[in-house]
């Protein structure tokens, strides 16, 4: 028997969270139902346009609802979604679109200038681009028209080992790696993610990371448990986070340090009213005196994540609150912990992925 | 794919000393935990256990029942709990039908067996466990004696897991074969969907026989404290504990509930680390559902599981729920909430076609946790599960456009009185809202003419008196004529079955077989 597929989770958070909050960007908002019918019909006219299970299909956008739409589309109907970083320079875009395969790719009509002669490359190469954004994109498909047809997509069987994404590293050396992720691994990153971190469905969840690659996940907890999740709008900016997790009562955000006290002094200088109950942050060790403010400034708990690329973010370890209240007198511990203490090793490695793709 | 035996070792690494469960005076943490089941399971093979063979457990709600849990969920071994509630013919019953290699007995639970104790134990080894059983194997001795590790069997997620006998409102109590995979996937999602969080400490009621062994170790999917009765529930100790430890989570019986209300506005508890109670396991008054909120500090949610679904769970009313049926949706308090996200839920009629809302029909349910079958039982099987996975629940019910789900009754509690359909919870709802009723049951009873009569059993709330005309009258204008009771006895307390819930079985039956007190009798 099939374990319970991404896909499921969304249709179910449908049936059971309808009008419920799914998704906040700026002015906009997405019940789950919405998110259903809008995905449904996305996944229709991927299909429609020859998108089959196993093509991929990519997106280079800063950060929007679209984002995540396109991506719960992909997984509905087993196609394979790659993100691409609106920060890389185009040799490395194009290579992307190149090794991957791509056989369509949606493009935010702010960030067709960022592939400059790519473009035309891929164009001529007969890649099929479709645009969002601003209706003047100039390419050929458009995303909200292919919403608007409407439709109900034909799902194909999908097993949890079938590949549902290639997430591209940013890589120390050459040029990015795409790491292949299946159904399972993101189930079981977003089902034991989601229990390690102590989400509940009440909770309203601030992810501001850019959603190229590993991030798409933080923006995918909700379907496990229906909760709300705030996106930025386009970028990061801490100002505007700061006023979306107020006007929004956020309970739960993560960050990266910089972020967190970039976060932290303008909230110090303002006059704002949070409803956070956890921090979190990863990517790298945040000092003594960093959570000694966030903990003071914020009066909520604290958790680092530790995940990687290859392990379909994991992830793979946290350091509790608890810890980072031991950490302040054994500040080694903010440092090491995270491999010493909190490793939990996924002996079956559900979210390992596949392989990497192999460079053309 | 991770098994709970996986679980249970990647928490010993996790979270290491951290206490797993509290029971009395132990406190257990879960590398203790994940160490002396290594050693009972390795006791268990020594014994000659083999992955496929049932080891039972008869016990109070102790934290060995956990242990031994887990020492079959590593070896293969399939769970049995024997709930020390039943007759000993059920007990009896309950080990001729399951064959287990070796039993588990506490000290306290070998009086119950009494005579029937050699039948139980015929051609089984038995293990003691506690006090001084006087047994020739020992659990302690087991759990602290180091002997090679367990072998560990492959294990494949549709392997069994556990037996589950159901309380059973008809004839013996039957097995539910429950899977690795149901397991795992009840743990997972329904801690998920309850929201529980590793900083919980959750005050179990107990009740560990059955589908409670899957709530007692939904730790093992986030870390969080688990504290056990102590033995047996009781509400004093609930309430002592509640402070002592700062438990932040309960789920109850409606039983237990109605038992706490009454203890905590008479005594001075301190609840205030209380975030959150689960309520299940059979319809709840609304009447006891507002007083809950009006007397305790925290938020409240329900859960409908079935031992048919591994617990499950399988659908949840929440909070927010319950704060619009107060705000003027009362009806939203008697819905047994939506579907969790790993489950599907079906109203259908009885050739199996889905029904549209508002109409009733029987509850199906689809989804991982879903029963492999009846122990033994192949028809019961094949009348309970379809060919395409469905589980048809046995309860009758309906859901809104919203999508919220009503559960009117058991099947086999539907009163049919004349051409009409009676189910007895929505009289049961109306008498509960009288101030002087504490507990009641609607049933039905055998009548001359209609077949069956709509009667109420009733108890009173201390220091309150109600006659039966009153609570028929207090009836009358709430709900049709038809359903309004014939017949009214009010008895000091309703009787309750092993898992605490109203034995509303028994009490049919005793009418049925002995009708003489109904005002009809004479014309039977």
């Amino acid at each position: 028997m099939a374990g319970i597929l991404p896909r499921d989770l969304l249709r179910r958070c449908a049936v059971s969270h309808g009008d419920k909050t799914a998704l906040i960007e700026g002015q906009r908002q997405r019940s789950w139902a919405e998110i259903e019918q809008r995905t449904n019909a996305l996944a229709a006219g991927l299909q429609a346009i020859g998108v089959q299970k196993g093509d991929v299909v990519a997106m280079l956008a800063k950060d929007h609802l679209e984002v995540i739409e396109l991506w719960f589309a992909c997984l509905k109907i087993g196609a394979v979604r790659v993100g691409i970083n609106w920060r890389y320079a185009p040799r490395e875009m194009l290579h992307l679109i190149g090794d991957s395969n791509a056989k369509l790719v949606f493009i935010e009509s702010a960030c067709i200038e960022l592939l400059g002669d790519g473009l035309v490359q891929l164009q001529q190469q007969g890649c099929q681009l479709g645009g969002f954004g601003s209706v003047d994109h100039g390419l050929s498909l458009d995303f909200e028209a292919l919403i608007s047809a409407g439709g109900e997509p034909d799902l194909p069987e999908l097993s949890e080992d079938d590949l549902c994404a290639i997430s591209y590293t940013s890589g120390t050396t050459g040029l990015p790696k795409g790491a292949l992720w299946t159904h399972r691994g993101v189930r079981d990153t977003l089902v034991h993610s989601a229990l390690e971190l102590g989400l509940h469905h009440e909770d309203t969840y601030y992810s501001p990371f850019p959603m190229a690659g590993v991030p798409i996940l933080c923006a995918s907890f909700g379907m496990v448990n229906g909760l709300t999740t705030i996106i930025p709008d386009g970028v990061f900016d801490a100002e505007a986070a700061l006023l979306d997790m107020q006007v929004h009562a956020a309970t739960v955000a993560i960050f990266v340090p910089t972020m967190m006290q970039r976060i932290i002094e303008l909230y110090q200088q303002g006059d704002y009213q949070l409803q956070l109950r956890l921090l979190t942050y990863g990517s790298s060790p945040a000092t003594p005196t960093l959570i000694r403010d966030a903990i003071s400034t914020f009066g909520c708990e604290i958790i680092q994540l530790y995940g990687l690329t290859e392990s379909t973010a994991g992830w793979l370890s946290f350091l509790r609150h608890e810890d980072h209240l031991r950490g302040l007198d054994e500040p080694e511990l903010l440092t090491s912990a995270v491999n010493l203490h909190c490793m939990w090793i996924w002996k079956s490695t559900p979210q390992k992925v596949k392989s990497y793709r192999s460079a053309r | 794919m991770l098994l709970p035996r996986d679980f249970i070792r990647s928490t010993a690494a996790g979270f290491g000393s951290k206490t797993a469960f509290v029971d009395g005076d132990i406190r257990r943490s879960f590398i203790e935990l994940h160490q002396r089941s290594d050693r009972l399971a390795s006791a268990l093979q020594a014994m000659g256990v083999v992955k496929g063979d049932v080891v039972a457990i008869l016990a109070h709600d102790i934290v060995e029942v956990i242990e031994h849990f887990y020492a079959c969920a590593k070896i293969g071994a399939i769970r049995v709990g024997i709930n020390w509630r039943y007759a000993p013919r059920e007990m009896v019953h309950l080990v001729n039908d399951c064959q287990p290699k070796v039993v588990v007995i506490q000290d306290n639970c070998l009086a119950i067996l009494g005579e029937h104790l050699d039948q139980f134990a015929a051609g089984r080894q038995l293990i003691g466990l506690r006090g001084d059983h006087g047994l020739a194997n020992d659990f302690e001795t087991m759990a602290t004696t180091d002997i090679a590790a367990p072998v560990l069997p492959a294990l494949e997620e549709d392997d069994d897991i556990a037996i589950s006998y159901t309380s059973g409102t008809t004839g013996l109590p039957k097995g539910a074969i429950w899977s690795q995979r149901g397991v795992r996937e009840c743990q997972i999602h329904t801690t998920l969907q309850m929201g529980l969080v590793p900083e919980d400490v959750f005050l179990s009621p107990g009740s560990t026989a059955g589908v409670g062994i899957v709530l007692n170790s939904f730790n093992l999917v986030n870390g969080m404290t688990i504290v056990l009765p102590g033995g047996d529930f009781t509400g004093e100790g609930w309430l002592e504990l509640l402070a002592q430890e700062k438990a932040t989570f309960s789920l109850l019986m409606p039983t237990l509930m109605r038992r706490l209300l009454d203890l905590y506005k008479a005594g001075d508890f301190d609840a205030s680390s209380l975030r959150m109670i689960a309520y299940g396991s059979e319809p709840t008054r609304p009447a006891v559902i507002r007083e809950w909120v009006d007397t305790f500090p925290s938020k409240i949610m329900q859960m409908y599981g079935l031992t048919e679904a591994t617990g499950g769970w399988l659908s949840f009313l929440r909070h927010e729920d319950h704060m619009r049926a107060f705000a003027g949706e009362p009806e939203l308090l008697t819905s047994c909430g939506k579907p969790g996200l790993h489950v599907e839920l079906s109203i259908r009629d009885d050739d199996g076609n889905e029904l549209p809302p508002g109409e009733v029909g029987e509850l199906w349910a689809r989804g991982d946790v879903i029963l492999k079958g009846y122990l033994n039982l192949p028809e019961e099987t094949a009348a309970t599960l379809t060919d395409d996975g469905w589980l048809r629940c046995n309860d009758l019910g309906k859901y809104d456009e919203e999508g919220f789900f009503y559960l009117t009754d058991r099947k086999k509690f539907m009163i049919i009185t004349g051409a009409f359909n009676v189910f007895p919870v929505v009289v049961e709802n109306v008498l509960a809202e009288h101030p002087a009723v504490h507990e009641c049951a609607v049933v039905g009873a055998p009548h001359p003419e209609w077949g069956e009569a709509v009667v109420a059993i009733v108890s009173q709330k201390p220091g309150e008196s109600v006659s039966p005309e009153e609570l028929i009258n207090h009836c009358r204008g709430k709900v049709a004529k038809w359903e309004v009771p014939k017949y009214v006895k009010i008895i000091d307390e309703l009787p309750k079955g092993g898992t605490h819930k109203i034995a509303k079985h028994a009490l049919r039956e005793a009418l049925r077989k002995d009708p003489s007190e109904l005002p009809w009798s004479d014309q039977l």
